[in-house]
């Protein structure tokens, strides 16, 4: 998998989070690290908890909602946060599992409270190069 | 906003007669600055909300609009449903519920001031802020239900408020119709944890002072005088109202209607531009009379849910 491979990108009020990669399903996977980031550093968090996920939407952007809408439930609902994931696309349902752990305030030092993933500069395309970029603003 | 091509009714009133697709005018309000300084897209905005089917008289700009997601916030529209009315999910919005509410203290500000520190170190460990906090209200799902369609009426059997609460809050504290089983076990649990929590972004907690009274007779009435403390919450449903929203735009998504903004600018509610000279704004709203100053309230200290779970600045900002 290699080098982080996500970044944010401006916005005048929220935050962007971008993922790419060589697959979808490493666009998605690193579009969740960059959602991650947004809370705290994904690569200091302990794989202590897991949870299989899974959902199905009519186009791969709404798919794309849906996926960092569900990491986002995982975090409001049950403290959860994860830095390692597997993400499978087969047609228009994604399966994955997310590993990580509970929030601790002290340690992680939350940044902000992400609240939904939305529509705007939702995109899932092939770039330039050829690699697969998954963009979504998410509500801070 | 080019002002040539509005028609100024008066000072603090603008007006854009029905064009193109608009059903009814669309009326901005505020001084010539405050409309200058408002974006294109709130144009743009307002006149499309004014083109929605049953729109009744027009659609508004409030002094304060900005660019929002389809709907300018800060705008205004009523709908008739009987002519075809809409519910817009950009009027709406997600913070379902988000609101400012001021509570009286009964404290003179020279009490805090001489305490300030030692106030702002115990609100801040008392009051649950920011990612990873939990409130100490622990709801059942009948409990969850309750509160949802009960509302403040729910909050004052809990011990949450007085008596007069209610009365003083819009719609009582309670929408009529609201039915807890129209909202998903989703929805539900993304509130469980936020109950008596603050939240992050732009919401925050202020002891603030009475600076200046305008209106004595409606200051009295609120029990506002100079040199009173009171505290200023801005909160709102964040989660709840998140998940809903989403939820909706999935079912209108699931039947064909696809809601998309196609520049990453679209979502501007909280963008540095959205925040307008305050004083300004309420001069244009008065002036407008679309309010009433009754008294100034400046801040003494402020909770706001950042990083570490929380921070605190201690000090007087406008």
């Amino acid at each position: 998998m290699g080098n982080p491979r996500w970044e944010h990108f401006a916005h005048g009020a929220d935050i962007g989070v971008r993922g790419r990669g060589p697959t979808k399903e490493e666009a998605f996977r690193q579009a969740a690290l960059a959602l991650t980031a947004v809370v705290t550093d994904p690569a200091a968090l302990r794989r202590e908890r897991e949870a299989r996920l899974e959902m199905e939407a009519p186009d791969d952007e709404i798919l794309l909602m849906d996926w960092l809408n569900a990491l986002i439930y995982e975090i409001a609902a049950n403290g959860l946060v994860f830095g390692d994931f597997d993400v499978r696309i087969e047609g228009r349902r994604l399966l994955a599992r997310a590993r990580g752990e509970t929030v601790d305030v002290t340690r992680h030092e939350p940044a902000v409270e992400v609240k939904g993933a939305t529509f705007t500069a939702l995109s899932v395309a092939r770039g330039e190069d050829g690699d697969w970029v998954a963009d979504c603003v998410v509500d801070v | 906003m080019e002002t040539g091509t509005l028609h100024r009714i008066s000072e603090q009133e603008w007006r854009i007669e029905p064009r193109g697709k608009m059903l009814v005018p669309a009326v901005i309000y505020g001084s010539g600055t405050l409309v200058r300084e408002m974006d294109e897209k709130v144009r743009e905005q307002l006149e499309n909300v004014a083109s929605l089917p049953g729109t009744e008289r027009a659609a508004y700009a409030m002094p304060d609009a900005h660019w929002g997601y389809g709907f300018p916030i800060g705008g205004v529209a009523a709908f008739d449903p009987e002519r075809g009315g809409v519910v817009s999910a950009g009027g709406v919005r997600f913070d379902i519920s988000c609101g400012l509410r001021t509570l009286l203290t009964g404290l003179r500000s020279e009490d805090v001031e001489a305490v300030k520190q030692t106030l702002a170190n115990a609100l801040f460990h008392h009051i649950p802020a920011g990612v990873g906090s939990r409130g100490k209200i622990e709801l059942t799902d009948e409990e969850l239900d309750a509160m949802l369609e009960d509302g403040a009426e729910w909050a004052l059997r809990r011990g949450y408020g007085c008596g007069a609460d209610p009365r003083r809050t819009e719609e009582h504290g309670r929408m009529e119709g609201a039915n807890a089983s129209a909202i998903s076990v989703f929805a539900k649990n993304r509130q469980r944890r936020e109950m008596g929590t603050l939240g992050s972004g732009n919401h925050y907690l202020e002891v603030q002072k009475v600076t200046e009274v305008y209106e004595e007779a409606a200051a009295a009435v609120f029990g506002l005088h100079v040199g009173d403390t009171v505290v200023s919450i801005h909160c709102g449903s964040r989660g709840l109202g998140h998940q809903i929203g989403t939820e909706y735009l999935d079912e209108l998504a699931a039947r064909g209607i696809l809601i998309r903004s196609p520049s990453p600018r679209g979502v501007a509610e909280e963008a540095p531009g959205a925040y307008k000279n305050v004083s300004a704004v309420v001069e244009a709203s008065e002036k407008a009379g679309l309010s009433k100053r009754v008294a100034r309230l400046e801040p003494m200290i402020c909770i706001k849910g950042l990083s570490g779970g929380a921070w605190l600045a201690d000090g007087v900002h406008r």
